[in-house]
């Protein structure tokens, strides 16, 4: 009987050993797949039970393990939806049925539909962000859409915050009669000092404002704002329609400061209610400068290209420069990432012993954040693979020197009947 | 798996280094443009030891910038008055020459001087008669010059608003392309360099400020704060005016619809080339055009004929030698009356070849019998000729608002317009050189802090040699490491 | 970032701007030096451009007056002579008078020099310079006076032939001349002739001279006369003296008409030749402020020379120190230009 085991013993070795094998291909093979997790094999003992007077040999079997929650090293690319996580974080990806799985491979590329796939073909899936960013559903996987960052309409924003800060001539005159204060929006109209500034509606289209800046007396002065669309050919006074809103600035004499918090509240004509901050602007004894002036909203535009924080939000740039926040990347974990099931593609699928799937924005709760442009390369390390290999090789042989011995003592064993 | 770490690295060490080499040859390549800052790239590493080109620097020095733009839009403004004040010095010449109104006055009252002594010398009247046409042509021909400097300055303030619009629209391209570059965090400093340059070449034109929003998003407004440039380029309009003479204003440069050149001008820029030629079309050539027009006004009026039958005379004073074409009367008032200067002209009473009578120089009577100071007709009559020299030589009141002394003689008051043009000309000279000297320090200063010295690039590529053949190195020896390894698997 | 303090460009250019500055400064400098002017004076003056141009007129205008005075200098001196011959002939004349004025033939002697005087008077106060007739006042094209006996006969001698006659009912050549007594003549000349010699009717039988001389500006404010014309008393009163003596009868005359006569020339020719001294005492002052204001200009003009000069010229050493300066530094610049160029670290590579 024992020899018998002998023999199976040294089989088991060889299958065994040859399964390590089996992984250490894998691993050479997937050297440089970007996202693959190197696979190992551990062995474990199979004991027969003995007698005091007899040893029957037992067996190893294989267990084989991924080293999935080992990070490998970046490598930096140029295309911006190359993606790499810094932690210990997962993307969502979905298969062509809809399946979801997780995976760490993002090099990502849109699709013909715009749609982000990698090179496993696998959709990158996030949560659309339209206005305020949503929340997270911690535990749903079901809930998440497959990113598209394919334009379908050109975008306008219209305008409805700005600030505009300019020092404005403590020593200038007030205007005096005959000239009338710009809100009157008489000919006889004078003022300090006047800027422009863009401004869109609800379509987009660019609005210019004119906002004027008149002296009403010792440390008062007037803000009027006209639409540039409203002033006669040539410019000046007056408009074809009365000021969109003007607003009294009085100035502390002690530092030259604005008191309270004045704004012009602009009804921009098909537009949105902006609000222009003034509480920025000063009075003190030098000539009319712009310190500061921005609108926001933008007109129509295409998207140009794509850019990825690393808080795992999408923003769309648009041909004007400006930036939109479109799609939220969520990443999932898992509370045994080494338990996953890797599929086919680098991505894997939750098992029992995974645990649940937890998902979060990145940089949050040691998920750790997304790097745009670059890409985890597989945690391999090809002299370890190659030591292995030849350790393998070695027990391999060894087995099967095992074997031979049953083999011959066998083979003396039936010799023994001439 | 430090063993492909290692390999990992050096190839990142390696793309950095050749990206590094990159940039280095750029700088060179760059070395002798004017407008190119140098780059740097800007390295940085991750956790796991490969390092990565993060972004490309761009050196600037922000003060010293908006000082070269200031210094370069008054060095253009003082030049482009200076070159309109060098047009108008055209009428005064080297006064060696006496080419200017002066001299021909001074030749007109030596011919009446030499007259004066031979009254019946009709050769020494056709010399009177010659040198005061001579005068009334300078005087016709300085008011031409002054007019077509204004005209010429006019085709230059169209220029250059056509140069400013046309440089906006560049600008208002370049601008999107940095700000869209900037939010995408590509490599924008070559449209960063594309932006100053177009910046540096509107400076010349208008003197500018700038501010600078988000995503490098620049706001341009003139030195008096109307805003050029905000997300679109502003129109800067210009209705050109062809044909100058001293009663006509040339229009004004709008600006974002709001004037910034001339008199009715709430927010006038300072500077810029723009501000040099509206200063000579709207200023200088004016107070010069009234000089010329008041040694007119001071010509006809010393010239009169009055009235000899009667005393207390009777009858008006009218014009003699010298006319207008609102003759026979005196131009009327004391203020300078405009174009006169184009308008006077040697009376025809006296030019034989208008069917006058050259001896009515001698005897005045050009305005009849009535006006006659030699009713005898006495071959060598000079009292006329005294007369004219005396009053020619008298104090007369000019209009004050000429800028030369007003109670002087007319011959004074011609010379201290020449000291005026030339005055204010060197004046501008002066001022021009100061501001192209301070404008080429300030040069010098920016381009030796933004600029590339080609030694430092040249000492930072052998560094970069001797890192991309460590590197390489490195990955030598990590693959000698696997090949011993490798023999091993036989 | 930044190591270095100097970038490549500016080296460059800096050696290149002061390269450009020096050769402009230097052109000027070397055509100043070759002009002995300033390259651009009116640049270079400014304001006292005006002050140069003034300087310049005036200094024109003194040539001028200078010029002119030399013409009135030369019309005084030419009136001066003609007023001496006139005074000359006058006192030989009156030499002869008082000689003969005893003698009964004294007619003889005295009617042929008197008659050769007069028309030398009027050939003198006839003179004419440059086309101008010296003694016609401000009339200067017509000759002031006609000859007196013609032909044809000037509208004087016709005259005096008609009072002759009217007064005494015969003309000068009838027999009867010789009964005429002295006190007729006496009358005869009181009466009818010297009218004839003074105004209104000396302006219109004999002379068509002005009474209003030529008057010159010799120096830039003074205006002065400077001519004598042939309507002054003495040239009268020698014509009345010459006519008396050549025109009323002569050698047919009784001794005492005739002594009469005499006398009475005598008397004018007497007076005249003091008037003749008055008037060429006149136009010795004027003659005298000519040549004053003449010298007085020719130092004027000395000087407004050395202003304009002052003004407008370079010192010839200062700029020729200049450009020796001004080439000695484009030949450093060369050479450092040369040697910047050459410090570069490629050549060390």
């Amino acid at each position: 009987m024992s020899l018998y085991g002998v023999m199976r013993t040294g089989v088991s070795g060889m299958a065994a050993q040859s399964s390590k094998l089996a992984t250490v291909a894998d691993n050479i093979a997937n050297a440089n797949t970007n996202g693959y997790k190197r696979a190992k094999t551990e062995f474990s003992s199979l004991i027969l039970g003995n007698s005091s007077g007899q040893y029957n040999s037992g067996g190893v079997t294989p267990h084989v393990r991924h080293a999935i929650s080992q990070q490998g090293a970046q490598v930096f690319t140029t295309s911006s939806t190359d993606l790499a996580i810094n932690g210990r974080g997962f993307f969502v990806v979905s298969d062509g049925n809809g399946t979801p799985y997780l995976t760490r491979a993002g090099s990502f590329v849109p699709n013909g539909a715009g749609e982000l796939v990698n090179a496993a073909g696998f959709k990158l899936m996030g949560q659309r962000i339209d206005g305020a960013t949503p929340a997270i559903v911690v535990n749903d996987l079901q809930g998440l859409q497959a990113v598209n960052i394919g334009q379908t309409a050109l975008e306008a924003t219209a305008s409805t915050a700005g600030t505009f800060a300019a020092n404005l001539d403590s020593n200038a005159d007030a205007i005096a009669a005959p000239a009338t204060l710009p809100s009157g929006n008489a000919a006889t109209a004078a003022y300090e000092a006047t800027s422009s500034l863009v401004a869109y509606d609800n379509l987009g289209n660019a609005v210019v404002l004119d906002v004027y800046f008149a002296k009403t007396g010792p440390n008062t002065w007037e803000a009027t704002v006209f639409n540039r669309a409203d002033a006669p050919a040539g410019g000046g006074f007056p408009y074809g329609a009365g000021p969109l809103d003007t607003v009294a600035l009085t100035f502390d004499p002690a530092n030259g400061r604005v008191t309270g918090a004045p704004a012009l509240n602009i009804a921009i004509p098909g537009g949105q209610p902006l609000a222009l901050d003034l509480s920025q602007m000063t009075q003190v004894g030098a000539d009319y400068t712009v310190m500061r002036a921005s609108v926001n909203g933008n007109a129509p535009s295409a998207i140009r290209d794509v850019e990825i924080s690393d808080d795992g939000i999408v923003y769309a740039v648009f041909e004007n420069g400006e930036r939109r926040a479109t799609w939220q990347l969520p990443l999932a974990d898992v509370t045994s990432p080494d338990n996953l099931i890797p599929q086919a593609g680098n991505v894997y699928s939750l098992g029992l012993e995974s645990g649940d799937v937890k998902l979060g924005a990145a940089g949050q709760g040691g998920l750790g954040g997304i790097v745009s442009g670059a890409l985890e390369q597989s945690n391999v390390d090809l002299a370890a693979e190659l030591t292995s290999m030849i350790e393998s090789q070695r027990s391999y042989t060894a087995n099967s020197k095992v074997f031979q011995t049953g083999s011959e003592l066998l083979d003396v064993l039936v010799n023994l009947k001439r | 798996m430090s063993l492909s770490l290692a390999l990992n690295s050096a190839q990142t060490a390696l793309s950095v280094t050749s990206q590094q080499t990159a940039i280095t040859a750029r700088n060179i390549t760059g070395a002798n443009d004017p407008f190119y800052s140098r780059k740097t790239a800007n390295v940085a590493t991750t956790g796991l030891g490969s390092t990565y080109v993060a972004s490309i620097g761009r050196a600037q020095d922000q003060a010293l910038y908006a000082r070269m733009l200031e210094a370069r839009s008054d060095a253009a403004a003082r030049t482009a008055h200076l070159e309109g004040l060098g047009r108008l010095a055209l009428t005064v010449g080297d006064p060696q020459d006496d080419f200017s109104v002066a001299g021909a006055l001074g030749a007109f009252q030596n011919a009446l001087q030499m007259h004066a002594d031979g009254p019946s010398d009709p050769i020494l009247a056709g010399a009177v008669l010659g040198r005061a046409q001579d005068l009334a042509e300078r005087l016709n021909l300085a008011t031409r010059t002054v007019q077509g400097a204004r005209a010429t300055a006019d085709a230059e303030m169209a220029t250059s608003v056509g140069t400013i619009n046309d440089l906006l629209a560049r600008f208002e391209t370049v601008n999107r392309a940095v700000v869209a570059g900037t939010a995408a965090g590509s490599d924008v400093t070559d449209h960063l360099d594309t932006r100053a340059r177009i910046l540096t070449e509107l400076s010349q034109e208008i003197g500018v400020t700038t501010i600078t929003r988000g995503d490098n998003d620049m706001v341009i407004y003139t030195d008096s704060g109307v805003t050029l440039f905000e997300k679109t380029a502003r129109a800067v309009t210009f209705e050109r005016t062809f044909a100058y003479d001293a009663g006509i204003d040339g229009a004004a440069v709008f600006a974002d619809g709001v004037p910034i050149t001339g008199p009715n001008a709430t927010m006038a820029i300072e500077s810029g080339a723009l501000f040099g030629h509206a200063t000579l079309r709207d200023e200088t050539s004016g107070v010069y055009q009234k000089q010329l027009d008041e040694i007119a006004r001071g010509l006809i009026l010393a010239t009169a004929e009055t009235d000899r039958l009667n005393d207390p005379p009777v009858l008006a004073p009218l014009a003699g030698l010298f006319t207008w074409d609102g003759g026979p009367a005196l131009p009327p008032g004391t203020a300078a009356i405009d174009n006169l200067s184009a308008r006077i002209r040697v009376n025809p009473g006296v030019d034989p070849a208008q069917g006058g009578d050259l001896t009515a120089i001698r005897d005045g009577g050009i305005n009849g019998a009535a006006y006659d100071y030699n009713p005898a007709d006495a071959a060598s009559y000079s009292g006329r000729l005294q007369g004219l020299l005396g009053t020619l030589g008298a104090q007369q009141p000019f209009d004050a608002t000429a800028g030369v002394d007003p109670d002087t003689t007319l011959a004074r008051f011609a010379a201290g317009s020449v000291g005026w043009l030339e005055a204010a000309r060197k004046q501008a000279d002066a001022e021009a050189a100061y501001q192209v000297t301070f404008l080429e320090r300030t040069q010098e200063a920016l381009s030796n802090a933004t600029g590339v010295n080609l030694d430092e690039e040249l000492a930072l590529m052998l560094e970069l040699e001797r890192s991309y053949g460590a590197s390489a190195r490195i990955i030598a020896a990590v693959d000698a490491m696997l090949d011993s390894l490798l023999q091993a698997v036989r | 970032m930044k190591t270095s303090f100097v970038s490549t460009l500016g080296v460059s250019n800096a050696t290149r701007l002061s390269l450009v500055k020096s050769q402009s400064e230097l052109a000027r400098a070397s055509h100043e030096l070759s002009s002995g002017r300033h390259a651009d004076v009116g640049l270079k003056l400014g304001a006292r451009t005006g002050q140069s141009v003034e300087l310049r007129q005036e200094l024109a205008r003194i040539e001028t007056i200078l010029d002119t005075n030399g013409l009135v200098s030369a019309r005084l001196d030419t009136m001066q002579a003609a007023l001496s011959n006139v005074q000359g002939t006058a006192e030989d004349f009156l030499g002869v008078l008082i000689a003969v004025r005893e003698n009964a033939q004294a007619a003889e002697v005295v009617a042929p020099q008197a008659e050769l005087n007069l028309k030398g008077l009027v050939g003198t106060l006839n003179a004419n310079l440059n086309g101008q007739y010296l003694f016609a006042g401000i009339d200067t094209d017509t000759p002031p006076l006609a000859d007196y006996a013609g032909p044809p006969a000037s509208p004087a001698k016709l005259a005096v032939d008609a009072a002759f006659l009217g007064f005494f009912g015969f003309d000068q050549d009838d027999p009867a001349v010789a009964g005429i007594t002295q006190a007729q003549m006496a009358t005869f000349v009181d009466t009818q002739l010297a009218p004839l010699f003074a105004d209104p009717q000396w302006g219109t039988i004999w002379s068509s001279a002005s009474d209003e001389n030529l008057s010159s500006r010799i120096s830039g404010n003074e205006v002065i006369a400077t001519s004598a014309n042939a309507n002054e008393q003495p040239f009268r009163d020698l014509a009345m003296a010459y006519t008396m003596l050549v025109g009323l009868g002569g050698d047919g005359l009784a001794q005492p008409a005739y002594r009469e006569l005499v006398e009475r020339a005598i008397g004018l020719v007497g007076g005249a030749m003091q008037d003749v001294t008055t008037v060429q005492a006149r136009l010795g002052v004027a003659q005298n402020r000519v040549a004053d204001a003449t010298e007085r200009m020719g130092i004027q003009r000395d000087i407004l020379t050395r202003q304009v000069t002052g003004l407008e010229n370079v010192d010839p050493f200062e700029a020729a120190t200049r450009v020796n300066a001004l080439m000695s530094q484009v030949e450093v610049s060369y050479s450092l230009t040369a040697r910047i160029r050459q410090m570069s670290l490629l050549n060390y590579l």
